[in-house]
């Protein structure tokens, strides 16, 4: 019995130290779990059109909004050209904390780490229009008409993010 | 979660999962509600008007939306296409005797 609590408690510390090293050392996330500072190469300048990046499942996001860097793979959408991301906040609340701490985020694709600033969208009518190919995509449903937002449903709703160059 | 008084539940990626696997050998299920622990049925559903209903509840409780059209895709998706593999089960009353 103390054997089995023994090796409990040994697998408790080999996994606490291995989300420590992903958190505090490893470049960008490690799958789902967050990392710490994106090691891409800086770009130059921001693309005039981010359509390209829709081929990605996620994009790589980092925030210093707080002592640590953080970055995670996040549910984005091109959208006119334009870079969104997209909040659960069913998956947890991580990245929206530390967006609305701090609207500057780097992101990376193909590489290449951009410096950008998030700005909410609270426009139902553009909501819906970014929403309607991330939940056919992610949950398989088709909406269509009218979309807005329930009033006061701020539990768990999908957040969403409008990314610009910050110069 | 509820539709029209009646419970439901989705997987997403649903053929990978391993609960539901085991839920096509055998639709028997045990529910925890706070305290209280059910016995109950799971029959999947498809589309149609109780799909869509069901499609409207998921948009307001995990997505914050009502959408005036909101339409489930069953069935695995098509060559070129790309979206998750969501099935869904209606919540009943256990079969008499079961």
């Amino acid at each position: 019995m103390r054997r089995a609590a023994r090796a409990l408690l040994v697998l408790a510390l080999l996994a606490c130290a291995f989300l420590a090293w992903a958190r505090l050392l490893h470049p960008g996330p490690l799958g789902p779990i967050p990392g710490g500072a994106l090691a891409g190469e800086p770009a130059a300048a921001p693309p005039a059109d981010w359509s390209f990046a829709n081929r990605e499942d996620y994009l790589l996001v980092e925030s210093r909004a707080f002592t640590l860097p953080w970055s995670g793979r996040v549910w984005f959408l091109a959208h006119h050209g334009r870079l969104h991301l997209l909040l659960p906040g069913f998956f947890g609340d991580d990245l929206k904390r530390r967006v609305d701490a701090d609207p500057r985020l780097r992101v990376e694709i193909d590489g290449k780490v951009y410096e950008q600033v998030a700005a909410p969208v609270t426009d139902d009518a553009e909501i819906g229009a970014l929403m309607a190919p991330v939940l056919r995509r992610q949950f398989a449903i088709e909406i269509g008409g009218d979309v807005r937002r329930v009033p006061g449903a701020t539990r768990a709703s999908l957040f969403v993010y409008r990314l610009d160059d910050p110069r | 979660m509820a539709a029209d008084g009646k419970l439901y539940v989705m997987a997403r990626h649903a053929p990978r999962k391993r609960w539901v696997q085991d839920l096509g050998r055998d639709a028997r299920v045990r529910l925890r509600v706070g305290d209280e622990l059910y016995a109950a049925r799971a029959v999947r559903i498809g589309a149609g008007p109780e799909g869509e209903a069901v499609a409207r509840a998921f948009l307001r409780k995990y997505v914050g939306v009502e959408a005036e059209e909101a339409r489930p895709l069953t069935g695995p998706p098509s060559a070129g296409d790309d979206h998750a593999e969501v099935w869904t089960w209606r919540i009943d009353p256990p079969e008499p005797g079961a």
